[in-house]
C-alpha cells in the first residue's frame, strides 16, 4: 500500500483490484446539479443535435429508399402486416432484396465509421465549444477514441464471458428438472447479469469518449468508470426511452402522412434524449478533473 | 319477509316453438352393435428397462367375403431395431427434426390361433431387412363371418422417443407396442404395409381393453375410459376400455399433473408436466372450442372421454401425435405462461381434428394421406380463424399478424423443388419435405381457396356430409369427391378437385397488360393453370373510387376499363391461395408513404443504435 492510499475501511468488501485507483467521493448535490444543467446544455446545442439527426437520416435514407422501391415493385402499397411479407421473403432473391440488405450493411458500416468523430464533435458542442473547434477536436481525438473503444470492447468480451457463467451453470444444473419452468425462470433471471454488463460497458464507452476530449486514454477510462455510478440512472432511462421511441412505433395504425410526421418526430426526440445523456456524461467526467486526489 | 315472484309460465305454443328453434345440443352416440373385433391387451411397464411385457387376446371375425388362409399382423416396434428397416431408410434416422438415438423392437414369444401354435410357420420378413409385418399362414381357412381367438405374448423394447413411441427419461409413450392385425379389406385381402416414416394408420374398428401395470404412484393416460384402478403391492394396475376405435395407446410418467374439463358430454383430461399449468389451461380451452366447432361441422365426438397429453421438454419426438380418444400436443417448450404465438393452439387443434379425420373417418393413411393430414390441416386452420380471426390466425403478435393459410400457402408453393400432387401415396413422395408441403400445405390451400371463393359455410357443410356419411367407415378419395359434387354440382370434382389434388394444378393469374389512355385503361389478365377459380380485379381510379371487376373463372380477360384508372390488382382480397406468384398481379399503384415512413424509421433506429 502506498502512502497516499487511504486506509482500508473496515467491514466493507471491495472487489476493486489493488492497482485500480480509488474513485473520488461524489457529491450527490453536484450530481443533481449536473442533471439539471444537462437539460440546458442539450437545448443550447440543439442545432448540433439536429445536424447529427440529419447525418443519421441521410444514412438511413439510402437503405430505406432501396427497401421501399423493392417492396413497391414487388407488391404495391400493401400494409406490412399481411402475407405480402411471406411472398417477399419467399421471392427475396428475384426481387432484389439482397440489394436492400446490402444497402443496410453498407449504411450500418458507414454509421459505425462515422460514429466516433460525430460523437466527439457532438459532445464538444454540448460542452459549449464553437463549431470549428469541435470539428478540429473530433479529428484530433479520433485515434484516441478508437483505442478507448477497443479497450472497452475487450473488457466487455471478458466480462460477458464471466457474466454468462451463472446462466450456464444454472442451465446444466436444472436441465433435468421435471418442472421446466423452474429451469427457464432461473436461466432467464441469470441472463439479466450479461444484459447489465452490456449496458454498463455501453455507458462506460460514452463517458470515456466524453472524457477523452480533454484527457489521455488511461485517464479517460478511469474517469468514465468513476462516473458510472452517478450517471447510471440517466443512462438507463434514456436507453429505455430511445427503445420505446424506436421499433414499437413501427406498426402504429396511422394514415401515411401522419405516420411519417409521428415517426420522424419520435426519431428526433430519441436523438435529443441521447444529447441529454451525452451532455450529462460530459459534465460528470469534466467535473472530476477538479476532484481527483493528487496522489492517485 | 321478501316476497317471492314465480315467473308466469310461458304459453305452451311459445315454449314449444322456442324448444324447436333452439339449437339442438351436439350429441352423438356409438353404434349400438358391438364392433366385429375385440382386443384385450395386458401390459406391464418396466420403467427402468423401458420394456413392456404383455399379452394380447384378439377375438377376430372374418368380415370379408372370402375365406382367409392367412393372418397378417403389424409389429411396428421392429421399425426401430436396425438401420435396414423401411422406416429408418425412409426417414433417414430422423423424423420431424428429431434424430434417432437408440433401438427398439418387439419380440413375439407365443402366437396361438384357436389354441394352436402358429409362430413357427410365421414369416416376419416380408420386406428385406424389415420385420414390421408378420404373415401367419392358417391350416384351416377362416370362413366369412367366422370368429377365431388369437393369443400372443410379447416383450416390447421401447426406443428412445424420437418417432411417436418410446421413452424420454421416465416419460413413456406406449404406441404400436403390441401385435395388431392389419386392415382386412372386403375382398379378403390384407391392407398390410411396413411401418413408414410418414403415415401409420389403417385398421379395423374394434373394442379395446387395455390393462396397464405401472409402478405405484405413476399416472397413466390411455385410449378410452378408465374402468378400474387397483394397487397390487408396489404396482398400480389400471383398466381402460373403448369400443369403436381402431388403435389403443397409453402414456405414463410419475410426475404428470392433471387438469379436468368438460365439453357437453365429453370429459376432457389434460395430463402435463409440472410447471406447464398455464399451457395446460390453454390446451383445455382450445380442446373445448375444437370439440364444439368440429362437432358442429363434422358430427359430434361420440366418445365419453378425451385425453390430452402435454409431453415434457425433450420429448419432442412424441409431440403432435394423434390416437383414438387421446392425443399428444406440444409445449410451449419455453414453459412461460401465455406466449402470444399460436403454435401450441395449432398443434392441439390439429391433433384434435384427427379425432374425425382418421379417428372416426378411418381412411388408409399410407395410400391417401391427404384424406387424413390434408383435411385435418384445413379444419385446423378453420378453427384457428374462428378463434383468432383470419388475419391473426397464423401469427398473433402485438406488432405483427399473419393469416395462417397464407403461411400454409407460402410453405406449399415456396420451394423450387418439384412438388408431388397431394393425392400421392406416402412411399411415392420424394422426401418428407415434399410430403409435408403437398399433403398439409397444398391440400389445405386448395380447400381454403374453395372456402374463400364459394363460401366457407358451404365447404363446412360439404366436409360435414362426407364425415357423417363415412363415420366408422373407410372411405376413399372418390367418396370425398362425391360429397363435393353433391354440394357444388357435378363439375366440382372433375374441374377443380381432381386437377388440384391429383395433378397438382394451380390457378396462377398474371396481369399481362395495363395501358392507360384517354378512353380508359386496356387490361389483359391471363390465368395459367386449369383451375377455374373465380377472382376479382380491383380497379382504383384517380378520384379514389374503387371498382371490383369479377373474373369469374375465365382463363383470359381482355378489355378496356372506362375512366381515369390509376391502378389495378388481381385478387386484392387474397382469396386465392393457388397463385404461386402474386408479384405479377398488379400495376399502377403509388409508392406507399406509410411504407417509406416505416422503412426510414426502422433504419434510423438501427443506425442510431450503431452510430453516435
Amino acid at each position: 500500500m502506498s502512502a497516499s492510499d487511504p486506509p482500508p475501511s473496515s467491514g466493507t468488501l471491495s472487489l476493486r483490484p489493488s492497482f485500480w485507483p480509488r474513485p473520488p467521493a461524489t457529491d450527490p448535490g453536484k450530481a443533481r446539479a449536473y442533471r439539471r444543467s444537462a437539460w440546458r446544455d442539450a437545448w443550447e446545442a440543439r442545432v448540433a443535435t439536429f445536424a447529427v439527426h440529419l447525418v443519421i437520416l441521410a444514412l438511413a435514407a439510402w437503405p430505406a429508399a432501396v427497401w421501399r422501391a423493392t417492396m413497391t415493385d414487388a407488391v404495391g402499397p400493401a400494409p406490412l402486416a399481411q402475407d405480402v411479407l411471406l411472398d417477399v421473403i419467399r421471392m427475396g432473391e428475384s426481387l432484389g432484396l439482397g440489394g436492400a440488405l446490402l444497402a443496410y450493411v453498407f449504411a450500418g458500416g458507414l454509421a459505425m465509421m462515422l460514429s466516433v468523430p460525430v460523437q466527439l464533435a457532438w459532445i464538444c458542442a454540448l460542452a459549449g465549444r464553437d463549431r470549428r473547434q469541435c470539428l478540429r477536436l473530433a479529428i484530433q481525438r479520433w485515434p484516441r477514441a478508437l483505442v478507448i473503444t477497443l479497450v472497452v470492447g475487450i473488457a466487455l468480451a471478458l466480462a460477458l464471458a464471466l457474466a454468462c457463467l451463472p446462466a450456464y451453470f444454472l442451465h446444466t444444473s436444472y436441465q433435468h428438472e421435471p418442472n421446466a419452468r423452474t429451469h427457464d425462470l432461473l436461466v432467464l433471471a441469470a441472463l439479466v447479469v450479461p444484459l447489465l454488463v452490456v449496458l454498463t460497458a455501453s455507458a462506460w464507452l460514452d463517458l470515456a469518449r466524453a472524457a477523452c476530449i480533454r484527457q489521455g486514454i488511461g485517464e479517460s477510462l478511469k474517469r468514465g468508470w468513476w462516473a458510472l455510478k452517478a450517471s447510471s440512472g440517466t443512462y438507463t432511462w434514456v436507453t429505455v426511452g430511445r427503445f420505446l421511441l424506436g421499433a414499437p412505433l413501427l406498426m402504429l395504425p396511422l394514415p401515411p402522412v401522419a405516420l411519417l410526421i409521428v415517426l420522424q418526430t419520435s426519431a428526433f426526440v430519441a436523438t435529443f434524449l441521447r444529447s441529454r445523456w451525452l451532455a450529462e456524461a460530459w459534465r460528470h467526467v469534466a467535473a472530476k478533473v477538479a476532484t481527483i486526489p493528487s496522489g492517485s | 319477509m321478501p316476497r317471492s315472484h314465480r315467473p308466469a309460465p310461458l304459453p305452451f305454443a311459445v315454449a314449444l316453438a322456442l324448444a324447436l328453434l333452439a339449437p339442438s345440443p351436439v350429441v352423438a352416440e356409438l353404434p349400438e352393435e358391438a364392433p366385429p373385433h375385440h382386443y384385450e391387451v395386458v401390459a406391464t411397464l418396466d420403467p427402468e428397462a423401458h420394456t413392456i411385457v404383455g399379452s394380447v387376446r384378439i377375438r377376430f371375425t372374418n368380415t370379408s367375403n372370402a375365406p382367409l388362409t392367412e393372418l397378417r399382423f403389424h409389429l411396428y416396434m421392429n421399425a426401430f431395431e436396425s438401420d435396414e428397416t423401411v422406416f429408418m431408410k425412409e426417414s433417414r434416422h430422423s423424423l420431424r427434426g428429431v434424430e434417432a438415438q437408440g433401438e427398439g423392437s418387439i419380440e413375439l414369444e407365443t402366437l396361438r390361433v384357436q389354441d394352436v401354435d402358429r409362430l413357427g410357420r410365421a414369416d416376419d420378413e416380408l420386406v428385406d431387412g424389415d420385420r414390421t409385418q408378420l404373415s401367419v399362414p392358417l391350416t384351416r381357412p377362416i370362413e366369412p363371418g367366422a370368429e377365431v381367438a388369437i393369443d400372443a405374448t410379447f416383450t416390447t423394447h421401447l426406443p428412445p422417443l424420437f418417432a411417436r413411441a418410446g421413452y424420454f427419461r421416465d416419460f413413456h409413450v406406449g404406441a404400436q407396442f403390441f401385435p395388431k392385425l392389419a386392415k382386412l379389406e372386403p375382398d379378403g385381402s390384407w391392407a398390410s404395409f411396413p411401418y413408414h416414416g410418414n403415415g401409420e394408420f389403417y385398421s379395423d374398428f374394434a373394442r379395446y381393453e387395455l390393462v396397464i401395470d405401472v409402478p405405484e404412484g405413476w399416472v397413466v393416460g390411455a385410449t378410452g375410459a378408465q374402468t378400474s384402478d387397483r394397487s397390487e403391492g408396489s404396482r398400480r394396475v389400471l383398466r381402460f376400455e373403448q369400443a369403436w376405435v381402431h388403435d389403443a395407446v397409453f402414456v405414463a410418467a410419475p410426475w404428470f399433473e392433471e387438469r379436468l374439463g368438460r365439453q357437453g358430454d365429453v370429459a376432457i383430461r389434460v395430463l402435463y408436466p409440472p410447471g406447464y399449468g398455464s399451457a395446460a389451461e390453454r390446451h383445455l380451452e382450445v380442446t373445448r372450442e375444437g370439440l364444439r366447432h368440429f362437432g358442429e361441422m363434422l358430427g359430434a365426438y361420440p366418445y365419453a372421454q378425451l385425453t390430452v397429453v402435454v409431453p415434457p421438454r425433450g420429448a419432442e419426438g412424441g409431440a403432435g401425435m394423434e390416437y383414438p380418444t387421446l392425443f399428444l400436443t406440444a409445449g410451449p417448450w419455453l414453459a412461460m405462461p401465455r406466449l402470444p404465438f399460436l403454435a401450441q393452439d395449432e398443434v392441439t387443434a390439429h391433433e384434435l381434428g384427427h379425432q374425425w379425420f382418421q379417428g372416426l373417418v378411418a381412411t388408409n393413411e399410407v395410400a391417401h394421406p391427404m384424406l387424413d393430414e390434408g383435411l385435418t390441416e384445413w379444419i385446423t386452420g378453420d378453427l384457428l380463424q374462428e378463434l383468432h380471426g383470419r388475419e391473426r390466425s397464423g401469427v398473433n403478435l402485438p406488432f405483427l399478424h399473419l393469416d395462417g393459410f397464407a403461411i400454409r400457402r407460402a410453405w406449399a408453393l415456396g420451394s423450387d423443388e418439384p412438388t408431388s400432387p397431394p393425392a400421392t401415396a406416402v412411399p411415392e413422395f420424394h422426401s418428407s419435405n415434399d410430403y409435408g408441403r403437398s399433403v398439409y400445405g397444398r391440400t389445405s390451400s386448395v380447400l381454403e381457396t374453395i372456402a374463400r371463393s364459394w363460401g366457407r359455410e358451404r365447404l363446412r357443410r360439404t366436409l360435414g356430409d362426407y364425415a357423417r356419411r363415412h363415420r366408422f367407415d373407410h372411405p376413399t378419395p372418390a367418396d370425398l369427391y362425391a360429397s363435393f359434387d353433391r354440394s357444388y354440382g357435378p363439375w366440382m370434382a372433375e374441374r377443380v378437385l381432381r386437377p388440384a389434388l391429383e395433378e397438382g394444378e394451380l390457378a396462377q393469374f398474371r396481369l399481362m397488360r395495363f395501358e392507360r389512355g384517354d378512353e380508359g385503361a386496356r387490361v389483359t389478365v391471363q390465368r395459367v393453370g386449369e383451375l377455374p377459380i373465380p377472382t376479382q380485379l380491383r380497379v382504383v381510379r384517380s378520384d379514389g373510387s374503387v371498382e371490383w371487376v369479377p373474373l369469374s373463372g375465365r382463363a383470359r380477360f381482355d378489355g378496356t376499363i372506362d375512366g381515369d384508372v390509376r391502378s389495378v390488382r388481381i385478387d386484392a382480397a387474397r382469396n386465392g391461395l393457388l397463385d404461386d406468384n402474386r408479384l405479377d398481379d398488379g400495376a399502377g399503384e403509388r409508392p406507399s408513404t406509410g411504407l417509406l415512413a416505416r422503412a426510414l424509421h426502422f433504419a434510423q433506429s438501427l443506425l442510431g443504435a450503431l452510430g453516435p
